[in-house]
């Protein structure tokens, strides 16, 4: 029996193609799966962030409230500025801060004007090598 | 005969290199499909954690936590605090996959009372934590218990 030469040849070739699209695959599920990994664990650090911060500024509500219950004027707290009526207080938490705006309520101490995330961020104005006309 | 033998052994040794290669992809494949499983685990853990926190800012004492996450009989208390599950599309369910504990540590101020809690997600039955976040609320005035 004498075999065609061709006929290796053949399945050299389909081998090699179905090795080849299998490789592509396999490369291109675990490169996605693993910047789906990389995507949880990074939103599960702005949400730890997220919460510290929150809990940060909470001690923080506590303590102020303290001080005005023993007579403490909301302008006398430490490390806060006073804007258009507004004592601001603003929580560094590593790279983002927290500002919180509290008015004198009267008896009831203290109202929160505002409470809100604040990142420092820097527009690049630098357009770069564009064409000055 | 000679050409028969050289065209078998060729072809052997094409399928035991095939075979080779096939178990080395079915390898990254379970990879790639374990990875995609640990994401999918730590996304929905993240997202009930975010939850658990909001329900913990939301309520006035330990009772209205427990009202606010109740749904489907999934919750109970014991000493660590009270105890959530979900299953696996992350609706409540009393034997669901997802089982989060938060913990509720009122601590009275001058003020009112400063209410510590740390949320933690995990797998039915898993020992260790898929995820874990801090928070606390400020309730003035009362007294949370």
């Amino acid at each position: 029996m004498k075999q065609n030469p061709k006929q290796i040849g053949i399945i050299c070739v389909l081998l090699v193609t179905v090795t080849v699209c299998l490789g592509a695959l396999a490369v291109l599920s675990l490169t996605t799966a693993d910047a789906d990994k990389r995507l949880a664990e990074r939103s599960l650090e702005v949400t730890q962030r997220t919460y510290s911060r929150e809990q940060a500024a909470q001690v923080w509500l506590a303590q102020a409230d303290a001080q005005l219950k023993n007579g403490t004027a909301l302008t006398d707290l430490p490390d806060t500025r006073t804007q258009d009526g507004v004592t601001v207080k603003v929580i560094a938490w590593q790279e983002e801060s927290l500002a919180i705006g509290l008015t004198d309520d009267g008896a009831d101490g203290y109202r929160i004007i505002f409470w809100k995330p604040v990142t420092d961020w820097e527009p690049d104005t630098d357009i770069g090598t564009l064409w000055a006309g | 005969m000679r050409r028969n033998t050289a065209f078998y052994i060729s072809t052997l040794f094409l399928l035991l290199l095939f075979m080779v290669i096939l178990a080395i992809l079915t390898g990254v494949f379970s990879q790639a499909r374990q990875k995609s499983i640990e994401a999918q685990q730590l996304t929905a853990a993240t997202e009930l954690a975010k939850n658990a926190a909001e329900a913990v800012s939301a309520a006035r004492d330990q009772a209205g936590l427990l009202t606010l996450l109740t749904q489907n009989s999934n919750t109970y208390i014991d000493q660590t605090g009270i105890c959530a599950a979900y299953d696996k599309d992350l609706q409540p369910s009393a034997e669901g996959f997802y089982r989060v504990y938060i913990t509720y540590e009122p601590e009275a101020r001058p003020g009112g009372t400063l209410v510590n809690s740390i949320v933690t997600v995990k797998t039915a039955g898993a020992a260790e934590a898929l995820c874990s976040l801090s928070t606390a609320v400020y309730i003035r005035g009362e007294r949370a218990g």
